[in-house]
């Protein structure tokens, strides 16, 4: 037991910690008599200065070798690194959309609790634990519900945060019952060790101890990464948070929880996966697993987030049931071979969170100004912001999946990693004709958001002034969307490339 | 006559199933609570079950966790209840319906 | 030992059934005292006596105060309207519940009909030599991180649940 290497592999999550204190205790400290908007601008920078000195730290430690502490519930290798660093990308930016106007007066704790989600995320990523990936779930939930309940004086900010709490804390009841049953079935708590025990004993991967338990644990997660049924949450949630911590539930939490749901699934109860096929000519194939509920959920997702999207009149509703839909399609690549699965879904999750990021940026900087988030209050922004909405259109379409964005070819890979399934059998074709006749029905309400946008003659008001500290990460954002449209292998080869040095 | 694991386990499935039924079926939000903590708690016999028979200690573990983090999941839940009454002044579930679909 | 197994589980099962289906919502903190008790006593027979005292400490000396603290706050003890549980919502709640206590009894039965005589669910080895120090050690060597983590959590529940308690003057209310 080496305490002092241990310190080493922690010091990113450490320098997050400080960060956290350092701006809890300077707020109280220095900053009491100033006012909440300077107050505010202070706080952010404190904190991005903790998220820079963390990426530097994980930076350094790409160099450095793999290492697995205790059981997997310190797991240091390539992938997770840049996993890492995608979550603080995505914290930066919340910060930076948060900046130019205070959340609540409560600027330091908004902040404080900004970084402890995202030490929760941090170590979500990069545990192969049960123990471990239930305890950083909860951290990083414990601290989304206060944030969601941060603008305590609106009645919608305190009733989403009610709705988040009650659906996360049964969620995270059932996740707990799931896992001690996982954990009574196989005797261990780590991954790996979990999927050794399949190949001592050809027994446990039909056996209904351990199936009712990943039966539970993926209600729990189902929770997390909001698939229908367990979605309800979402859009009140999503509603009555602050934009920019919406944003961050939608984009962060979600990267997290899918990543630990990829690992669970393919790392650790691989061999239970079970089988819901359909081959040609129409002969059903179902066998007892994770993979007839995971096939169901993603089903459900994509019908169900999809028609109800068409339906909202609120933008950030809208964005929630087409995250809804997202999850749907992002579980069929679950099905394909191993490596191919893993690539498509984190190179999908990293596209879909940056555009879903940047919608919520758009909402963040027009909401107060166009007077609410409904969608009828965007009508004909162009004329008051042509450059935020083109931005918008660039998330919309790559939302959408249209081909030169990102959105496209992540879906692409999604789908092409579901076909790819059991030996080329086709089996789960069923799901990907789903998926892409869903995709085709968002074209209708992503377009309609933008049809609002364009068309619909302004209301009155001169060109609106958008703080540059939204502009920035945004256009940033769209570039990236960009760049990743025009090479996608380059991510694609990156992902890979983290996944052999696993 | 001894004890079996599958004793244990089935008063855990049925007290995690009363849990359940009070947080669909009660209106009441601070019962609602009780009853989360209740599935915890089932879920925690079943855990320490598990550990005694399985002869290892880490579920133990686990459950010592748990419970740490259930108390704190209360803290935070009880304050969003009394942030919600500051607004409102009501505890029930039904009244909590600005949204809808 | 089987008495006591069956004493605590029925006493587990009872208060728990009283707790989520009485009016008066003190009673129901009160039952859930009771049944918070009993779970600790079960810790007990499992030899868990470390997490039989940490029960009794955190679940009846901090959250069974804690949920009876907010009952006072929020001043409604008589709880829910007229009609009680008998609605669209609780009907579907009853059935959800007793589906998913079924599910899980079917698995328990099937797991013994799979594997006959070595089931899982049926072993009767001897419990782990556990004492507060071997916990202790496992906190502190491999289970260091999580346990670092949850230190963190702690802060952070702590200053979630300040910033919400808070009392601020109300803004204009919105809504209904």
């Amino acid at each position: 037991m080496n305490y002092t290497s241990l310190f080493g592999y922690l010091l990113g999550e450490v320098v997050l910690t400080a960060a956290a204190f350092v701006i809890l205790i300077a707020d109280v400290m220095c900053h009491r008599k100033d006012d909440v908007g300077a107050r505010n601008q202070r706080m952010a920078w404190w904190t991005l200065t903790g998220l820079f000195l963390a990426a530097v730290v994980y930076a350094i430690q790409f160099a450095q070798g793999n290492a697995n502490f205790a059981d997997g519930t310190l797991v240091i290798n390539p992938l997770n690194l840049f996993f890492k660093e995608v979550i603080l990308v995505i914290t930066a930016i919340t910060v930076f959309f948060s900046m130019e106007e205070p959340v609540s007066k409560h600027v330091g704790e908004y902040y404080a609790m900004i970084l402890f989600a995202a030490i929760g995320m941090a170590f979500l990523v990069t545990s192969e634990n049960l123990l471990m990936i239930f305890v950083s779930i909860e951290l990083l939930s414990l601290s989304l519900y206060a944030l969601v309940g941060f603008q305590k004086q609106i009645l919608r900010s305190a009733e989403g945060a009610m709705k988040y709490f009650a659906f996360g804390a049964v969620s995270a009841a059932f996740l707990l019952f799931g896992l001690s049953y996982i954990y009574g079935a196989t005797n261990s708590l780590s991954l790996p060790a979990i999927a050794e025990t399949f190949k001592g004993d050809p027994l446990m991967a039909r056996s209904p101890v351990l199936l009712i338990g990943i039966l539970f644990t993926l209600v729990g997660f189902g929770f997390k990464i909001a698939v229908v049924p367990f979605h309800l949450w979402a859009p009140d949630a999503y509603e009555g948070a602050a934009a920019p911590v919406a944003g961050f539930v939608a984009s962060g939490s979600k990267v997290a929880s899918f990543v630990a749901l990829t690992k669970f699934l393919l790392l650790g109860v691989a061999p239970a996966a079970g089988a819901a096929t359909i081959s040609f000519p129409f002969t059903p194939h179902f066998t007892p697993g994770w993979a007839p509920v995971i096939a169901l959920m993603a089903f459900i997702s994509m019908v169900w987030g999809n028609l109800a999207a068409i339906t909202q009149t609120n933008l950030k509703r809208l964005l929630a049931y087409s995250s809804v839909a997202h999850a749907g399609y992002i579980l069929v690549a679950l099905f394909g071979a191993k490596a191919w699965g893993q690539t498509a879904i984190y190179f999908y999750i990293i596209v879909y969170a940056l555009t879903n990021l940047g919608a919520f940026g758009v909402v963040t900087a027009l909401a107060n100004k166009v007077g609410g988030d409904d969608i009828r209050c965007f009508a004909g922004v162009w004329r008051r912001a042509p450059g935020l909405t083109v931005l918008m259109m660039i998330f919309m379409l790559s939302l959408a999946g249209i081909p030169p964005l990102a959105g496209f070819f992540g879906k692409f890979y999604l789908f092409a990693a579901g076909l790819a399934a059991d030996q080329m059998q086709l089996g789960y074709l069923w799901l990907v004709i789903t998926a892409i006749l869903m995709s085709a029905v968002s074209f209708y309400y992503y377009l309609q958001v933008l049809r609002v946008f364009y068309v619909n003659p302004a209301s009155r008001g001169g060109p609106i002034s958008i703080c540059p500290c939204q502009r920035w990460p945004m256009t940033v954002i769209a570039l990236i969307i960009f760049l990743i449209g025009w090479y996608p292998t380059a991510l694609l080869d990156w992902i890979q490339g983290f996944l052999q040095r696993v | 006559m001894n004890i079996a694991l599958s004793d244990y386990l089935l008063v855990s499935a049925a007290l995690f199933a009363i849990g359940l039924a009070g947080v669909v079926m009660r209106r009441n939000t601070l019962v609602i609570y009780m009853s989360l903590e209740m599935m915890l708690n089932a879920s925690n016999l079943a855990l320490a079950a598990f550990s005694k028979f399985n002869a290892a200690l880490n579920g133990q573990i686990l459950v010592f966790f748990i419970i740490t983090v259930a108390a704190a999941e209360v803290a935070v839940g009880l304050a969003i209840i009394v942030a919600l009454f500051r607004v409102r002044q009501t505890v029930s579930a039904d009244e909590i319906n600005l949204m809808k679909y | 030992m089987l008495w006591f197994v069956l004493l605590f589980g029925l006493m587990t099962l009872v208060t728990g059934i009283c707790a989520i289906s009485v009016r008066n919502i003190v009673h129901c903190a009160l039952f859930a005292v009771v049944f918070f008790f009993g779970i600790a006593c079960l810790f007990f027979t499992l030899r868990a006596e470390f997490l039989a005292a940490v029960q009794i400490i955190v679940y009846i000396g901090a959250i069974a105060i804690l949920i009876l603290f907010a009952i006072m706050l929020t001043h409604d003890v008589t709880g829910e309207a007229a009609g009680g549980m008998i609605h669209v919502g609780g009907i579907t709640g009853g059935v959800v519940a007793v589906a998913v206590a079924g599910s899980i009894m079917v698995a328990l039965f099937r797991e013994s009909l799979i594997r006959n005589s070595q089931s899982l669910v049926e072993r009767t080895a001897a419990a782990p030599q556990v004492s507060v120090k071997t916990i202790g050690e496992a906190l502190m060597t491999p289970y260091v991180v999580p346990f670092e983590v949850v230190s963190i959590l702690l802060t952070a529940a702590l200053v979630g649940a300040i910033v919400l308690a808070l009392e601020q003057r109300p803004a204009k209310k919105e809504g209904s």
